[in-house]
């Protein structure tokens, strides 16, 4: 075992071979904890450092859910070699149905807090089994957005797990495309298979219209007139999608969360908010109100309020000096 | 769409502007001194001029600002030495590009409009790790933008009128 700088951790075998980097399982020597560690290159330097990993770094040090991976710290030693170290979690992701409740809330806890994370796969989903946790991870492809959503890099998301938007070249989209890819995930666990899996855009296209039906200007306004909308494409009718989930979940999953249209779709809000997942949010509130607001808690929401009403006149102020330029 | 992550979303992005607002304080501290006062209006006229060059974002103007203020008060710059400033310039700006654009230029690209002093991608990478590490990873900013998308969002909820005023900002 190497030894890093600070004799803080100690590296073991190599658990993950990503395109940003090696991830190590490794030992944190003061506390005994067992942890993920990951090393991010920078020998290439033309561009300094990667902008995945700047942005996986400064996302995940924000986030504090049991259901999004949890970044313990980033150390270097000499050599200018960069580490980041990750909790240890299990990587596998095959059995647990109720796991899609957990993997819900996590991406709802990212778009809450703006940011999409724009990579879902089960590579991207790490469980610990002794907690039954699911974790989501990588956010090296993720980012924050703003409320009128704007164009961003079309090149995202692994092909199979990638929306419908994306694949047409829609210049603007939205947090729907991680809700595209849960369902897609979901559709994974069940069948043990992917459901739409083709080897390249066009493929992959057709194959998601034959099973959800060809998308038309009465189920998706504008679809037509996207850049990559395939012309002559034959009409698919929807199949009958219970026959291929034999679920109940799963037309619900397939109706929502692979809606075609991205403005139709349902969101990781709605989606836990589903029958489905009623009994496991009753139980959750229950757990909410017995947690009592501590007094730097009621300071910060009071002051919150007193800005809310600063920005509210500020915006106002904003909207009446352009009424009266204009 | 917006209900689906606004009330959560504006009490998050009110706490983390709390969180920054303690350096301010410790800036106006800081911007006491003239040689500090004219090398940051330097860096800031400089990164705004490539910030135009490249028609960047202007969140990305917001945030290199923001990094260097930051950095400023985590971190003395020893007195005189007009390159470290050019270098924090660089690496501010480069961290903020990637922060927000789709594409960010290679540093040598982005060293543009005649800088007076140019600097090696290596020398640039350890500064913006060393950026990075003294604002303790922290690059994800509230910006007045989020604020003022937001209320423009909640106005178009009560009047769909107020559509026409969204082309100004």
């Amino acid at each position: 075992m190497e030894k890093l700088l600070n004799w803080q951790y100690k590296l073991g075998k190599v658990i993950g071979i990503g395109a940003y980097g090696i991830v190590h399982r490794g030992l944190n020597l003061e506390t005994n904890q067992i942890v993920a560690i990951k090393r991010f290159y920078t020998f290439d330097c033309k561009n300094g450092v990667p902008y995945t990993t700047i942005r996986e770094i400064s996302m995940l040090i924000e986030m504090y859910h049991i259901n999004i991976v949890k970044l313990l710290d980033v150390i270097s030693n000499t050599k200018n070699e960069w580490y980041i170290i990750f909790e240890y979690l299990d990587l596998d992701l095959e059995k647990y149905m109720y796991i899609m409740h957990q993997i819900l809330s996590g991406v709802m806890y990212c778009h809450k807090h703006r940011i999409m994370h724009q990579d879902l796969t089960p590579d991207n989903l790490l469980i610990d089994l002794n907690a039954s946790v699911v974790k989501i991870a990588d956010f090296g492809m993720a980012r924050a957005f703003d409320f009128p959503l704007r164009a961003y890099s079309p090149e995202v998301v692994t092909i199979w797990y990638k929306a419908p938007e994306i694949l047409l070249g829609s210049p603007v989209y939205s947090t729907a495309i991680d809700v595209w890819s849960v369902g897609c995930i979901f559709a994974k666990m069940l069948m043990r298979q992917n459901l739409f899996a083709g080897a390249s855009k066009n493929e992959h296209l057709r194959k998601i219209f034959s099973i959800m039906g060809t998308p038309n200007e009465r189920t998706w306004p504008g679809v037509t007139s996207l850049p990559y909308y395939p012309a002559g494409l034959p009409e698919y009718y929807p199949e009958v999608i219970s026959i291929i989930f034999a679920s109940i979940f799963f037309y619900f999953a397939s109706q929502e969360m692979l809606c075609m249209n991205p403005a139709r779709r349902i969101s990781a809000r709605r989606a836990l908010g589903h029958a489905y997942f009623k009994k496991k949010k009753r139980k959750e509130k229950k757990e909410k109100k017995m947690t009592i607001l501590d007094p730097i808690e009621k300071k910060k929401k009071k002051m919150m309020m007193m800005m809310i009403l600063d920005s509210v006149s500020f915006t106002f102020v904003v909207v009446v000096v352009m009424l009266t330029d204009y | 769409k917006l209900q689906d992550h606004d009330e959560g979303s504006i009490v998050h992005m009110f706490d983390s502007e709390l969180d920054q607002l303690p350096e301010h304080e410790l800036l106006r501290q800081l911007l006491k001194k003239d040689e500090i006062v004219e090398a940051r209006l330097d860096a800031i006229d400089w990164m705004l001029k490539v910030h135009g060059y490249y028609n960047f974002r202007d969140e990305t103007a917001y945030l290199s600002v923001n990094y260097l203020d930051r950095f400023l008060c985590s971190h003395a710059l020893p007195e005189g030495k007009r390159w470290l400033w050019q270098l924090l310039s660089v690496a501010c700006l480069s961290l903020a590009a990637k922060m927000e654009e789709t594409r960010a230029p290679l540093l040598l690209d982005l060293q543009v409009l005649e800088p007076k002093f140019m600097f090696e991608p290596k020398t640039v990478q350890r500064m913006e790790l060393f950026v990075m590490t003294k604002l303790r990873w922290r690059l994800r900013v509230v910006t007045p933008f989020d604020f003022v998308d937001y209320f423009i969002a909640k106005l178009q909820c009560l009047n769909p009128n107020v559509d026409h005023f969204c082309c100004l900002f």
